[in-house]
């Protein structure tokens, strides 16, 4: 027994470096990406430059640990502005923005879902095709399509109730509905699949043969086993939707906190923005695993 | 398995190669043949010498998708740019793929007990927008392309297409042979003293063989989502060339993309969405028409397989 616990210490001490290790790695790897440029160009001309290129390392790795307080262009300023002073609102803004957006995304698509389920058969055939065609459609198109349209509903009935571009003012509702409709239908689509094959599960027809309603089914079981395997495609979503906020914001003029990994001034804080969009990355990851506990299903790979 | 399958997927396939090589054929025959020199018209005159009307036009029977804002016609410049939309994907599709089933080998079989820690240095890879990297990794193109001159630039890009899609597609491709060579018969053929490279070539790659034609229209269909952001931003393949009007009193300097490739036609037409919304819808609905294309394809593959 002495000897079983004195194994699983090393394990778990050889398992705790070897994370150490990875991080690292990963960290040296974004540290590698972000100073990159200068390897290869000096003043916009194609070359191999390394001493240029370990400098940039040098002193981004030393900005870093003193925790150096950098500068970023803003788009509509021609002047620059320092990224501490920037950056808690504009990471806010941001976040509020990606996180509404995902949970009404998820209440939208869940709602449609939920109605489906009662269609005819050969409807369900219909909108699965039609679902993966708008899934196609690129987030340039469904963000451009939409800001176009409220303009023109604006332009032909005079009402300004959505309030487009953000110059001065922080505006929420129209990057959110943006934001929402990019994987709306990737939502819908595995909603649909993950509901599909809950149904075909013998537990759904003999809790119907008991005597539970359809509603009391649906409610009570299969959301119940569905709120697990749907959590695993939130890290995917995350992903999708970062891409989409980029684009958001930059088509809607915003000062969020996306312009620091493309309009920055020193490569620190391109590491810095990556660090950022991490950070509710590791949140969800932590979620989906306390939803798991909860719920009571096996974690496996 | 691999077999049967093949039937099914030969057709879509075959149809897609030749509809890129229809567009591509089209394209080049038209620039080399067809093309004038002639100044575009910027502005109509009626029969009394008044002006009617100034560029961009919108689209009209002689100019089905309208005229860029210094009078070009948009569906010529479409055909135009398509060889190099086409060419650009395809080519970075293909060579990624190709660089990646390499990377995959060794990772699968000479380098395996270091596989852990290359696939750990190809995270941020995953997780960094394709469209970040690009940008963070480019020259300012305005700047370059005085240095460097188009091919050189649009060079560039295109390894650096390929280069940022590399790490994702063979950590990817790694997995999938490693579950391929969890089969017996691999185990028989390595005791019977196959070497790794033979095992890889001619027992997993088959095996993978429908996965990869899934995977290259799907590459297709990322690298030109990708190419349409890129525009957005008003980055552009080859760069782009100054686009105001002599005579107009703009501040913001506007570009037109060099090659007139798809995704920079888009780019271009942005600013524009609202006053002169074909120069922007124009392009893009072309491209989703695309896109959609790919998908059904990519599903009716996929179909193929499963009924198997």
């Amino acid at each position: 027994m002495k000897n079983y616990l004195h194994f699983l210490n090393v394990y778990i001490l050889s398992k705790g470096i070897k994370l150490f290790l990875k991080v690292l790695l990963v960290f040296l790897t974004v540290l590698m990406l972000a100073s990159m440029k200068s390897l290869i160009y000096n003043q916009n001309i194609l070359g191999f430059y390394p001493f240029e290129f370990l400098n940039t390392v040098k002193t981004t790795f030393g900005n870093i640990l003193s925790l150096k307080d950098g500068l970023i262009l803003i788009p509509h300023m021609v002047k620059t502005i320092s990224v501490f002073n920037y950056l808690p609102k504009a990471y806010s803004y941001s976040m509020t923005v990606l996180f509404s957006a995902l949970l009404l995304g998820v209440i939208f698509a869940f709602t449609f879902v939920y109605m489906y389920l009662w269609f005819p058969i050969k409807a369900k055939r219909l909108v699965r095709k039609f679902i993966s065609i708008l899934e196609t459609l690129p987030d340039v198109f469904i963000i451009m399509s939409f800001q176009f349209g409220v303009i023109y509903l604006y332009k032909k009935t005079g009402l300004k109730f959505l309030q487009i571009y953000s110059l001065n003012t922080e505006v929420y509702i129209m990057p959110i509905i943006c934001l929402m409709l990019v994987p709306l239908f990737m939502l819908i689509r595995i909603m649909i699949t993950l509901f599909e094959k809950e149904y075909e599960k013998l537990y759904v027809d003999f809790a119907r043969a008991k005597g539970l309603s359809q509603l009391e089914v649906f409610t009570k079981h299969v959301v119940r086993n569905i709120i697990y395997s749907f959590s695993q495609y939130l890290s995917l979503i995350y992903w999708m939707m970062i891409t989409s906020l980029i684009l958001v914001e930059y088509l809607f003029l915003i000062d969020g906190f996306t312009l620091l990994l493309y309009r920055f001034v020193s490569p620190e804080i391109f590491i810095l923005a990556v660090g950022l969009i991490l950070l509710p990355y590791g949140l969800i990851i932590l979620l989906i695993k306390l939803i798991g506990r909860k719920i009571g299903v096996p974690q496996h790979e | 398995m691999g077999y049967h399958s093949m039937n099914n997927f030969k057709k879509p396939l075959l149809l897609i190669i030749g509809l890129l090589l229809l567009v591509l054929f089209v394209s080049v025959v038209y620039s080399s043949i067809f093309k004038t020199d002639a100044e575009p018209e910027r502005i109509r005159y009626n029969d009394s010498g008044e002006v009617i009307g100034k560029a961009p036009f919108p689209p009209s029977l002689t100019q089905p998708m309208g005229t860029d804002k210094v009078g070009n016609d948009l569906a010529v410049r479409m055909i135009e740019g398509a060889k190099y939309t086409i060419l650009f994907i395809t080519g970075v599709s293909f060579l990624r793929i190709l660089v990646s089933l390499i990377i995959a080998y060794f990772l699968v079989f000479p380098f395996k007990r270091i596989s852990e820690w290359v696939e750990t240095v190809f995270i941020p890879f995953k997780y960094i927008p394709g469209l970040i990297l690009v940008l963070l990794l480019s020259p300012d193109l305005n700047e370059a392309i005085v240095q460097m001159g188009f091919w050189k630039i649009v060079l560039y890009q295109f390894f650096l297409f390929v280069f940022i899609g590399i790490p994702i597609l063979s950590a990817v491709l790694t997995k999938e042979s490693r579950n391929v060579l969890k089969n017996e018969y691999i185990e028989a053929s390595n005791q019977l003293g196959a070497s790794s490279w033979r095992i890889y070539t001619k027992h997993i790659i088959p095996v993978l063989k429908d996965r990869l034609i899934v995977t290259f229209l799907q590459q297709l269909s990322i690298n030109l989502l990708l190419l349409i952001q890129l525009g957005v931003f008003q980055y552009f393949i080859g760069g782009s060339k100054p686009g105001n009007i002599a005579a107009a009193e703009e501040v913001v300097p506007k570009y037109l993309s060099e090659s007139g490739e798809w995704a920079g036609m888009i780019g271009q037409g942005k600013d524009e969405f609202l006053t002169a919304p074909w120069t922007f819808f124009g392009p893009l609905l072309i491209s989703v028409v695309f896109l959609i294309l790919i998908k059904s394809l990519v599903n009716k593959v996929e179909d193929a397989n499963r009924k198997i």
